[in-house]
């Protein structure tokens, strides 16, 4: 995939970002060139991953107004440590573990107002459809969307890393802190219960 | 229904049907207002960072830094630590004015280039020891000096006057300073002193 270059860059440094880009690192490139000052890759980057990690915020976070804090706070310090930013790990790993100390910050923050999640709470998104004219594969959606957002807290961040982020197993580890088998298991489980709320939906219908 | 695959970069849990259902389902995307905001942040930050200062400032200032107090600690290690006035020993208040360094004698310089060398109390007492023999030597041709260290300014001191006309007031006192002379080993001057002793107070008992 053809990545812009910025009119700025050196003949030195744009030898060495292509050497980059060879290297399946598009994105850290385009990091490393925004590092040096060309707005332009940003841009590109931004687009790139703005709607996965978008999605990844609502979901976790089960709350648009939320979700759209968080979306602005994730972004405001990736431009802020872009003077610090080394390319040591993939990209997305770097921005998803952004996202996910945002995410937890902000639970510490609003750990005394938080509510239990329900099955009755606002921030379960209501289908257009009506219950009758749901359909298998329409009913399979709704459930699974219940069940995500029942899920625990981190079985539903490692499910999301995996899904939306499309994230290995290490990689998961670096973000969220935990061990390698443990976000298996959590994946695991979260797999399962997933599974489960659609296997019922299937009968339902 | 899960598919467990080795390998880091290869999903090692998948559910087919759960991941369709959620690509189905997962259709959201970012506020478009946000957009902009972030993009003009991002151009903002940018430019701030341009017009800073170069890349290399900020290493360069910790080099100079650290090179300045490096050598602030090392001027500051080789000052010579003062010392407690020996007893007998004159005050540095008393002491003439020094004379140029043409009229130094090249004992007096031996001797002062040694004090100064002499970096413990030991080597300062063996320093001290030569260089009091060779100011003995020439004696009478050393002017003061100011700018050794304080211990050949001591001796100098003590060498150039003996004992203090309030040592002379009377003879215990004048014997007491006499005594310290000897102690310092500044015996030629103690004699010359006890000499004068005499001469003053012809019917006090010497011991």
């Amino acid at each position: 995939m053809p990545v812009p270059c910025g009119p700025r860059l050196s003949k030195q440094a744009g030898v060495t970002y292509a050497a980059l880009m060879e290297r399946d690192s598009e994105d850290r490139a385009l990091m490393l060139r925004y590092r040096d000052g060309d707005v332009g890759a940003f841009e590109v980057l931004y687009r790139r991953h703005k709607d996965a990690v978008y999605r990844y915020l609502l979901r976790l976070s089960r709350h648009p107004d939320t979700a759209d804090d968080l979306f602005q706070d994730v972004w405001g310090k990736l431009i802020k440590a872009r003077r610090r930013y080394r390319p040591t790990a993939k990209f997305a790993t770097f921005l998803y573990r952004v996202a996910h100390n945002c995410f937890i910050d902000h639970v510490r923050r609003n750990r005394k107002h938080a509510r239990p999640v329900t099955l009755d709470d606002d921030a379960i998104p209501d289908t257009a459809e009506a219950p009758d004219a749901l359909t298998e594969r329409a009913l399979a959606r709704r459930r699974l969307e219940t069940a995500l957002l029942t899920l625990p807290d981190e079985q539903r961040d490692v499910y999301l890393l995996h899904e939306q982020a499309g994230l290995g197993l290490d990689e998961i580890s670096i973000v969220t802190g935990c061990k390698r088998e443990t976000a298996k298991s959590r994946l695991r489980y979260a797999l399962q219960k997933l599974r489960a709320a659609i296997d019922d939906a299937t009968k339902m219908a | 229904m899960t598919d467990e695959r080795n390998g880091n970069t290869h999903e090692p849990l998948h559910d087919d049907l759960v991941a369709e259902l959620y690509r189905e389902l997962a259709q959201e995307t970012a506020p478009e207002r946000l957009d902009a905001q972030l993009l003009a942040q991002a151009a903002s930050e940018a430019d701030r960072r341009r017009s800073g200062s170069p890349p290399w400032v900020r290493p360069f200032a910790w080099a100079a830094t650290v090179g300045l107090t490096l050598a602030i600690v090392l001027e500051v290690a080789r000052l010579p630590v003062p010392e407690p006035e020996l007893p007998g020993s004159p005050a540095s208040s008393r002491l003439p004015a020094a004379p140029a360094d043409a009229q130094r004698s090249d004992a007096e310089k031996a001797a002062t280039t040694e004090l100064l060398e002499a970096t413990d109390m030991r080597s300062l007492r063996e320093a001290e020891d030569i260089a009091r023999s060779r100011i003995g030597a020439s004696r009478e041709t050393l002017p003061a000096t100011t700018d050794a260290g304080p211990a050949a300014v001591r001796m100098q001191s003590a060498a150039m006057e003996g004992c203090t006309d309030s040592d002379r007031s009377t003879p215990e006192t004048w014997l007491s300073c006499i005594e310290n002379l000897e102690r310092e080993g500044l015996a030629e001057l103690a004699d010359t002193e006890r000499d004068r002793l005499r001469k003053a107070f012809p019917d006090h008992v010497h011991e």
